[in-house]
């Protein structure tokens, strides 16, 4: 089967209809951390029915979930158009989809996903197939399925069976022998020969003497073979003890051998660590809060300032009014003073206040051009007149007092000028500190991203040193500490298997020795035609057993001969061996198949570093591959990579890129490498143009976008 | 994947069992029906065991063995 596009629609990060078409050869997906890769992997392996089913709810982009009405419904779909061989005119559509509405309360609501399939004859003519899983399986069998896909480099290492109780690599060469058949014609050999053993045991005429020494080796028999079960499950175990304990020093050699370098990629993570801690503290993402916790003031600020507004006016209004009226009122009342001082109780002439002051201070009376002497009786009655004036006056001014004392609406209007000034300025500042906040988070969120990049990098460098992953993380005394246990542990454990061996050795020639007595007590009193028939089945059983056998190592061998052939064409490492699949015994009766890497001197490799290991397994998944391309009812599958190769430096991804294009067959290859982060936007790096791939794309979030809101986030594709 | 009549042929070949039994002339177009009807004890006993477990998957092993002793009788 050959993938020749994926249309992806609202699924995940892939907001809207996205559509990628792949060559039938290499196919390159570029793309940085936290962009879309492994979701569209995802997304192939969705509809490929590989994805747990807990899945199907997490499927629909936030995106567009988070831009559905009320009352709307949507979809979310991955369909893979694909071909059983290159350039076949014969299509087939597989389709997985999911589709989802929005209800009144806000809620959405998942339909069950659809799995279907669609077939374009030569002709053209449509077929739509309702059950799209069966269609798959058809297509793309589902044995060879667990076979194509691969998530990270760590899943490549299905194959290392370094004393795990790991049976990938059997079940893949059982995959293709006739294991399942062979068993069960096995099991049935065994079962009528041993049947025949105890006819003939049962059947056999002896003295009681015989009776009690056939009964005395029997026991012995059982006992001995109990005995030489359980050592060899011992020995199993201890086998896998050893092979944990090589690992690990190995691993722990290449420490100690870089103890420097290890301490200061260690202490680098460390600072880093801590820097993402502090710069995490500085993240302040509840804007909403910050809003109306501390700038609680300006809720319904407009309306507060309309109501404050429309009651001054209307007082200040009022106020203006009162004092017109009250003006007019107290003009009335002096008016009418004048009036009668002018014209009722004064004489003609009569002087105003002031030139009655004047007249009295000149001591002059003005009206009759007389002098009036201080003490003169004319100067008592000018002080008399302008007292009576005064009082008079008063009098009429306490009747209409001042109608405001204090201005309170003028303090009012001032308070609102300096309220708005700060509201205003208020305003501008929070969206300032919004602004501030939100560009200052981004860039501290781009930061630790690129801390934790960093972190990968140093990791990978410390990866790279010991060779596994996991153990990294201790310290170096602590290495050093266990390295030397594990030889002590090693060597004692050396020491037990020799030991064990031995006496499997002595037990097994016991063994021999009671079977041999057992068979001459039943060939002394016995039914001859008995003991000939359990002869004869029992060679059967045993011709079977071999036939059995030698056809798995023949698929063995095939299967060690085409990884060798590709690796051959791979291998950019200075390792120049070949790679050994063998069978090994383990426990009683079980046996299973292990991946060596022998030198040309024909000694054992011990030290694979992760890329030779990667390298070596991407030749055995091809290798694979390439068997079932080969089968009569089979032509090909691709193979979908994310991320396999992280433990590569770039020279060495660009070689083995290059060498896997050489190489027939589809691959499907999603890689965060050739792509580099500035200023916030992915470029890809010049090298990758110098690869050899067939088709190429880059993966990228369109920009802005915020981390933490997955409504922001959207993967764009872009062909390279 | 080796279909019954092959299978059968590989036993009949295998170097464990020279001299035991005469190799059938026509050993290269053997079919267990054949086979069946030989006079010899290994090569009737051996198609009798292929031709009951090509029949069903779920085979009896006594029932087999019942069988083949009853055939060995008469051969052996």
């Amino acid at each position: 089967m050959i993938i020749n596009k994926v249309i992806l629609k609202n699924y995940q990060c892939y907001y809207g209809e996205t559509e990628i078409v792949f060559s039938d050869k290499l196919n390159i997906l570029l793309g940085a951390n936290g962009e879309g890769k492994t979701k569209l992997y995802e997304g192939i392996m969705w509809v490929l029915d590989e994805l747990d089913k807990s899945q199907d709810i997490l499927v629909a982009s936030a995106k567009a979930l988070h831009e559905l009405k009320v009352g709307d419904s949507g979809v979310t779909s991955v369909a893979l158009h694909v071909s059983k061989k290159v350039g076949d005119l014969e299509k087939y559509t597989i389709i997985k989809e999911r589709r989802y509405r929005k209800n009144a309360d806000g809620e959405i609501h998942y339909s069950d996903v659809d799995y279907r399939a669609e077939h374009e004859t030569v002709s053209g003519e449509r077929i739509f197939i309702d059950d799209g899983k069966h269609e798959l399986n058809q297509l793309f069998p589902v044995e060879y399925r667990q076979y194509s896909n691969f998530e990270g480099e760590e899943a490549l290492d299905i194959f290392d069976t370094t004393g795990e109780s790991d049976d990938s690599l059997l079940n893949l060469i059982n995959l293709f022998s006739n294991a399942d058949k062979n068993e069960r014609y096995g099991k049935v050999f065994t079962e009528i020969s041993n049947k025949a053993r105890i006819a003939e045991e049962k059947g056999r005429k002896s003295s009681s003497k015989d009776e009690k020494d056939f009964k005395e080796l029997q026991g012995n028999r059982n006992t001995t073979s109990k005995k030489i079960k359980n050592l060899e499950e011992l020995l199993n175990e201890l086998e896998i003890e050893i092979g944990k304990l090589n690992q690990k020093i190995n691993d722990s050699e290449r420490i100690v051998e870089n103890k420097d370098v290890f301490n200061t990629l260690n202490s680098r993570i460390e600072s880093r660590r801590e820097k993402i801690k502090r710069k995490s503290q500085d993240i302040k993402t509840a804007y909403v809060d910050f809003l109306f916790d501390r700038k609680w003031i300006l809720m319904h600020y407009e309306e507060v300032i309309h109501g404050f507004n429309s009651k001054y006016d209307s007082l200040n209004k009022e106020r203006r009014d009162a004092e017109h009226s009250h003006t007019a009122k107290k003009a009335t009342a002096r008016a009418l003073v004048a009036a009668k001082h002018d014209f009722t109780e004064l004489a003609v002439n009569v002087p105003d206040r002031a030139t009655m002051q004047e007249m009295i201070d000149e001591e002059t009376c003005k009206v009759c051009g007389s002098p009036a002497e201080e003490g003169s009786d004319a100067y008592v009655f000018m002080n008399r007149k302008l007292d009576a004036l005064i009082k008079d006056i008063e009098k009429t001014d306490k009747k209409t007092p001042e109608l405001y004392k204090f201005n309170y609406l003028a303090e009012l209007r001032n308070k609102r000028v300096i309220f708005e000034e700060k509201v205003s300025s208020d305003i501008k500042s929070t969206s300032e500190d919004i602004m501030f906040q939100f560009s200052k988070n981004t860039r501290t969120q781009n930061e630790i991203e690129e801390l934790y990049e960093e972190i990968e990098g140093f990791k990978k460098k410390k990866a790279e040193l010991v060779g596994s992953k996991g153990k990294t993380e201790s310290s170096y005394e602590n290495i050093v500490i266990n390295y030397g246990a594990a030889i002590k542990q090693r060597e004692n454990k050396i020491a037990d298997k020799t030991r064990h061996k031995n006496e499997v050795k002595t037990l097994n020639i016991e063994l021999a020795e009671i079977t041999g007595k057992m068979e001459k007590i039943n060939s002394k009193g016995g039914d001859g035609f008995l003991s000939l028939s359990r002869k004869l089945l029992e060679s059967l059983n045993s011709v079977f057993d071999k036939i059995k056998n030698d056809e798995f190592d023949i698929i063995l061998q095939d299967l060690e001969d085409r990884t060798n052939k590709i690796f051959e064409k791979i291998n950019i490492e200075s390792f120049q061996g070949k790679i050994k699949i063998e069978r090994y015994k383990y426990g009683y009766d079980k046996h299973s198949v292990r991946v060596v890497h022998e030198l040309h001197n024909g000694q054992r490799f011990l030290t694979p570093n992760q890329s030779l290991k990667t390298s070596v397994n991407i030749a055995i998944i091809m290798a694979v591959s390439d068997m079932a391309k080969s089968k009569d009812d089979f032509t090909t599958y691709p193979l979908i990579f994310d991320a396999p190769i992280s433990s590569f430096d770039r020279d060495k991804s660009s070689q083995f890129l290059n060498m896997l294009g050489s190489i027939s067959g589809q691959k499907i290859i999603m890689l965060k490498d050739f792509v580099s982060k500035e200023k916030g936007t992915v470029r890809v790096m010049d090298e990758f143009t110098e690869l050899a791939c067939d088709s190429s794309y880059l993966l990228s979030l369109k920009r802005p976008f915020n981390k933490t809101d997955l409504t922001t986030i959207e993967t764009q594709v872009k062909r390279l | 994947m080796s279909t019954n009549n092959e299978l059968l042929r590989k036993i009949l070949r295998h170097p464990d069992l020279a001299g035991s039994f005469e190799m059938p002339k026509n050993i290269n177009s053997l079919t267990i029906s054949k086979a069946r009807n030989s006079d010899d004890p290994y090569v009737s006993a051996s198609a009798e065991i292929l031709y009951d477990l090509g029949k069903t998957r779920n085979v009896n092993s006594t029932e087999i063995y019942t069988k083949v002793q009853r055939l060995l009788r008469t051969k052996l």
